[in-house]
């Protein structure tokens, strides 16, 4: 029956781990596929100027001038999907492990899973946060002329969703934990 | 397992690591030079090669631990367990800084900008993105490779290294 248990509590162990993985293989997944996205959208655009040459032989000197332009970009909302994808995987990882605790704490590889768990949480919160102030920063720059649209959906609404994920990931994390059944 | 086995697999389990290590360090370095390139495969296959041994060292210094568990004799099998969990852990970071910049460059690859005679005046929104097989296989497979080598080979590693009977 002890035998039984132990290795339940590793199966449930390995699965924890192997959930970590996953989330952070998809978040590494989905922020490479944001940053070819970026590569459409630009919040430049370039206007042809003609500038008479200071010597009336010369030809006139042609340029391209940046205009700053804001736009939406789908890969702000693509990297919040990365950070929801691994944090719902860590909080899922972490409940794993602790039913695996719950069954056999003094084992090491429930130990290893139950940490690495808990450090998968907290790095979750970690770009939660990184994400929001970065969107703030950013917001930031753009400066008050830019389209009201454009700036509600380029940052209140990602800082919004970025606070309300890392409330629930906070909460379900480290205060309203889940009852761990022991079947 | 008796006693001179457990020994050896503590030896395996301080050796595998370093083995690796010094065996990736000269095969890289030999690459370079007959070569003189180094493509992202080959970092790719540098890396197998580190995770491997370090999978090794995980795997026999687990088995060491178990055994010395029941003995009493811990400290040094506990040394090994530990070193090739923290080299498991400096491997997966590294691996996956490296995939991530691989993916990045990968990425800017794809971008082609035409060729200025430098009498015109440059367009910086003036590229196109185009899919290209050869930087798809050349440098954005062997960061997704890595990636995911590093990903769960961590989690073979500290599955490994966590053994706690024969």
């Amino acid at each position: 029956m002890a035998k039984q248990q132990e290795l339940s509590a590793r199966k449930l162990s390995v699965n924890s781990l192997f959930l970590i993985a996953i989330g952070a293989t998809s978040w590494w997944a989905i922020t490479v596929l944001s940053m070819y996205s970026d590569l459409f959208y630009d919040d430049y655009r370039y206007e042809l100027v003609e500038e008479e040459a200071p010597l009336k032989t010369e030809d006139p000197f042609l340029y391209y001038e940046s205009i700053y332009d804001p736009v939406i970009h789908p890969s702000t909302y693509m990297n919040l999907t990365a950070i929801l994808v691994f944090a719902m995987t860590a909080l899922w990882a972490r409940q794993i492990a602790r039913r695996a605790t719950s069954m056999q704490a003094d084992n090491r590889l429930v130990k290893t899973a139950s940490v690495w768990s808990f450090i998968a949480v907290i790095l979750a919160l970690v770009l939660g946060v990184v994400f929001a102030f970065a969107t703030f920063v950013s917001s930031l720059a753009q400066g008050t002329g830019a389209d009201p649209v454009v700036r509600i959906f380029a940052t209140y609404v990602p800082i919004l969703l970025a606070a309300g994920l890392l409330l629930f990931t906070v909460l379900r994390g480290f205060v309203m934990k889940q009852e761990v059944p022991n079947e | 397992m008796n006693e001179k086995k457990a020994r050896n697999s503590l030896a395996y389990g301080f050796a595998s690591p370093i083995a690796g290590a010094a065996l990736g360090v000269i095969l890289g370095l030999a690459i370079y030079d007959i070569f003189d390139t180094f493509e992202q495969w080959t970092v790719a296959i540098l890396i197998a090669l580190l995770g491997i041994s370090i999978w090794i060292g995980a795997n026999k210094s687990g088995e060491a631990l178990a055994y010395f568990k029941k003995s009493g004799e811990l400290s040094a099998a506990k040394g090994a367990a530990n070193l090739n969990s923290i080299l498991a852990i400096v491997w997966m970071a590294i691996s996956f800084f490296v995939s991530f910049t691989m993916a990045m460059g990968a990425v800017n690859s794809f971008v082609e900008r035409p060729d200025y005679d430098g009498r015109e005046p440059y367009n910086p929104a003036d590229y196109t993105v185009a899919f290209d097989s050869t930087i798809f296989v050349g440098e954005f497979l062997p960061a997704v490779v890595i990636v995911a080598m590093a990903m769960f080979g961590f989690v073979f590693q500290l599955v490994a290294t966590s053994k706690d009977e024969d």
